[in-house]
């Protein structure tokens, strides 16, 4: 059933009960009652049930109330406790000073019906207040509940009802066959019983050790607060038959309220858990500090190890350091410094001057000390330390401590205090544990940034071999009288090696392969230069010689000393079905021969370009090679990254591997060929190739 | 790597062991530059123990070698391995440094 639904029900019945409840009690007031049964018996069975209903419903409704309502801190609900005690009070002072004016002004039985009126609106406000009070504290009691708890709890609840049920009294009497001693009896067990539990049930008081101390302080007001109420309650209670009440009742209904099981068990219960709960809060204020101290040392304790996780930079962890230290250690003054080179900055501080940190670190070695050791530095009492006794300062002790990032010193950790000999042994272990900490969490924040900067270096390298790859020729040139293909790789992400092919004609084909000496980015920038020479002397026309010379000029100009350029150039025309061909310090080219069926390797060769910068270069240029090709025949070029590769016994590839693969390769495709050359490297090397390495294949067709 | 230096009458005395590649050059580039600081002009690269020589390597000798013969010096490589030696004829630098057959007198060059 929906549970707005149920709690309109239950409240309705409550308040239809104390309605039939007012009818009764006028019926006896005007005389009309007690003619059932002998001396009314059977109407005061009515009235008692009745009145038990009425207890039942509303005890029900506000069980439903108050374990329905959301989750709510302890002083919160404290404080609406006191507020629904405070209403029904200001309501009973209310009705009885009405009451009061009208018996003055008028005569008392002009009351009427308004005497039963007042009468059980008194007895609800004060039931609904001690419900409350019980459903609340149940919330308290059951707090980290378990097993045990829950179950005295429920042996609470079923002694509730047999209170509820011994209310009918009548009844009761009826039951043990009219024998007042031996209900007396049964009553004296059970009050026992019910005693017992309500000791165990006011041991229940885990929840007192989540305040802190202004809580606890709130709670110690509002409890007494209750108690208060839960006095006046009482004292109203004795109180309201005569006051109320113009004409007295006969004695069997009006007599005992207060003896009235269920009303003393729960004003008993109430009262009970509320002296307990002052008690043990009172005992409690002077160490709730030391909780409170603990719990936000955890707390920093749990910032620092955030920051392991790497959310904080250097500054939020050296402060959350500082801050952690000097609460856990109770100091008022406390600083760190971080080493800069040989020197030692003062990074933040609190409580303390800079003058005053400089006149410490002046008047004794302490900084050294720390440094050389990288252990805990501790001064028990300044005024007694020779060095530093003469310091104009208000703290007496001072510890100071390494702050290490893999066992190098980072910083220092000071803090001080006003009393001499004031930090514990179990104080200077936090305070480690809080250094040692912050100095995983500053490595873990050195480690992100620097993986950081390397993902972006990373991704700068990324373009600059786009850019780079882009300077290849990404298509070959395609004629029926000769097929090119190239492999190519770059050990780093950018590289030195360059190929190019032009066409500058039908027939005509000006063919580059070069190595930049070096590796990386500085042999990658001067290909891009390479690139551009190869270019602008293919426009010229001139001779390979020529070439190789003008070449040898432009890169004496940009190349940095040192660096050199090693290149093959040939000048191919396929209708003469020639190439000329010069060597200038690169690898010798491989030549097939078909009707020969022979690999001959051409070795004849010039100077690097870069090596002799001035005109001195041109007499060790020798004349360009002339090759005559016919179809099937075919020319293998490349750069030195493929001969120097190596296995992982250290050993190189080699011409000869090289060259077998050619011999075994001869009538296949160039792109076939490459294919080979490639699997056979990878094979003898493994994966890992240090070089840049590139081969080019032309083959005539 | 590892360099071993003689001071010699002479000249400098350089014996680079292992290899001489992109990373180590830098410190065979230090080297040479420190006794050209001290006023030596005269060299000799000992390849007895010499592994491999990279074009970097190479390049570490080229970049002096303007600087060296300009004070009147010489560079002599001497005890090249058949693999080290290939490097430099490739390259065409038989044709420009001097490069001392096995047993012979080094002295006498400079």
């Amino acid at each position: 059933m929906n549970a707005r639904i149920l709690k309109g029900i239950l409240l309705l019945t409550s308040i239809s009960l104390a309605i039939l409840l007012v009818r009764l009690h006028y019926n006896f007031s005007i005389g009309a009652g007690f003619s059932w049964g002998s001396g009314g018996s059977l109407q005061i069975i009515l009235y008692q049930s009745t009145f038990a209903a009425f207890l039942l419903a509303t005890g029900i409704y506000i069980r439903q109330v108050f374990t329905r309502i959301e989750r709510l801190d302890v002083i919160t609900m404290l404080w609406r406790l006191f507020i629904i005690g405070m209403v029904g009070i200001t309501l009973m002072l209310a009705m009885l000073m009405l009451k009061r004016v009208m018996v003055q002004n008028f005569n008392a039985s002009s009351m009427g019906i308004l005497a039963p009126i007042f009468f059980i609106g008194g007895i609800y406000a004060l039931i609904i207040f001690f419900l409350s009070a019980i459903f609340i504290f149940r919330r308290f009691i059951l707090y980290q509940k378990n097993r045990r708890k829950l179950f005295s709890w429920n042996l609470f609840q079923v002694f509730l009802l047999i209170a509820l049920v011994m209310t009918v009294k009548q009844f009761m009497l009826i039951l043990v066959g009219n024998n007042a001693s031996s209900l007396a009896t049964l009553d004296t067990v059970i009050t026992v019983i019910y005693a017992a539990l309500l000791l165990l049930l006011s041991t229940s008081l885990s929840w007192t050790a989540y305040l802190n101390f202004n809580q606890k302080l709130k709670a110690l007001g509002l409890f007494t607060l209750v108690i208060v109420v839960s006095v006046t309650y009482l004292m109203a209670l004795g109180q309201l038959p005569e006051e109320l009440f113009v004409s007295g009742l006969p004695n069997p209904v009006m007599k005992g309220y207060l003896e009235m099981k269920f009303i003393s068990y729960i004003a008993a219960f109430t009262l009970s858990y509320s002296v307990v709960s002052i008690l043990v809060l009172f005992f409690n204020l002077p160490t709730s500090s030391v909780f409170e101290l603990k719990s936000s040392e955890i707390a920093n304790f749990n910032k620092i190890n955030q920051a392991i996780q790497g959310n904080l930079d250097f500054d939020e962890i050296l402060h959350t350091l500082l801050d952690a230290s000097m609460l856990s250690a109770n100091a008022q003054a406390g600083w760190i410094m971080v080493h800069e080179g040989e020197e030692s900055r003062i990074h933040s501080r609190k409580g303390i001057s800079e003058p005053e940190i400089n006149s410490i670190l002046a008047a004794d070695d302490v900084l050294n000390i720390i440094q050389a050791d990288k252990l805990m530095y501790q001064v028990k009492n300044l005024k007694r330390h020779k060095n530093l006794k003469k310091i104009d300062t208000r703290y007496k002790a001072l510890v100071g401590l390494p702050i290490l990032v893999k066992n190098e010193g980072f910083g220092l950790l000071f803090v001080m205090n006003e009393v001499s000999n004031s930090f514990e042994d179990v104080t200077l272990g936090s305070l480690t544990s809080f250094a040692e900490q912050a100095g995983t969490a500053i490595e873990n924040a050195g480690l992100i940034k620097n993986a950081i900067n390397l993902e972006r270096y990373q991704e700068q390298l990324k373009i600059a071999k786009e850019v780079q790859s882009q300077l290849l020729p990404s298509r070959l040139p395609e004629s029926d009288r000769v097929q090119f293909a190239v492999i190519s790789e770059t050990a780093d992400e950018v590289g030195g090696d360059y190929f190019d092919i032009l066409q500058e004609n039908e027939d005509i084909f000006r063919i580059a392969i070069g190595d930049v000496s070096g590796k990386g980015t500085t042999a990658a920038f001067y290909m891009a230069e390479v690139k551009g020479i190869f270019h602008a002397l293919s426009l010229t026309g001139v001779s390979p010689r020529a070439f190789v010379n003008y070449a040898n000029q432009a890169i004496a100009k940009c190349f940095q000393k040192g660096f050199f350029f090693t290149l093959t150039y040939l000048e191919m025309d396929l209708k003469k079905k020639k190439l000329e061909m010069i060597r200038a310090g690169h690898c010798p080219a491989f030549f097939y021969q078909k009707a020969s069926d022979s690999i001959c390797i051409h070795r004849e060769g010039t100077l690097g370009l870069g090596l002799v910068r001035d005109a001195s270069f041109e007499k060790y240029v020798k004349k360009a090679e002339t090759i005559s090709f016919e179809p099937g025949d075919f020319m293998v070029l490349y750069t030195d990254g493929i001969i120097e590769a190596r296995n992982s016994a250290d050993e190189e590839y080699g011409y000869d591997r090289f060259q077998a693969v050619l011999e075994s390769n001869k009538e296949v495709t160039p792109k076939k060929l490459g294919a080979e050359i490639m699997k056979s490297v990878t094979n003898f090397a493994g994966q890992d190739i240090h070089d840049d390495f590139t081969v080019l294949i032309i083959k005539f067709l | 790597m590892e360099i071993k230096q003689e001071k010699q009458n002479s000249y400098i005395s350089l014996a680079p062991i292992g290899d001489l590649d992109a990373n180590s050059s830098l410190e065979m580039d230090e080297c040479i530059q420190d006794w050209l600081e001290k006023g030596e002009s005269n060299f000799h690269i000992d390849g007895q123990e010499l592994k491999y020589i990279s074009s970097a390597g190479i390049g570490v000798f080229i970049s002096h070698l303007d600087e060296i013969r300009a004070r009147g010096g010489k560079i002599i490589f001497s005890h090249l391995s058949a693999s080290v030696f290939d490097v430099f004829k490739l390259l065409g630098l038989t044709e420009i440094v001097t490069i001392v057959k096995e047993g012979a007198e080094i002295a006498p060059h400079f």
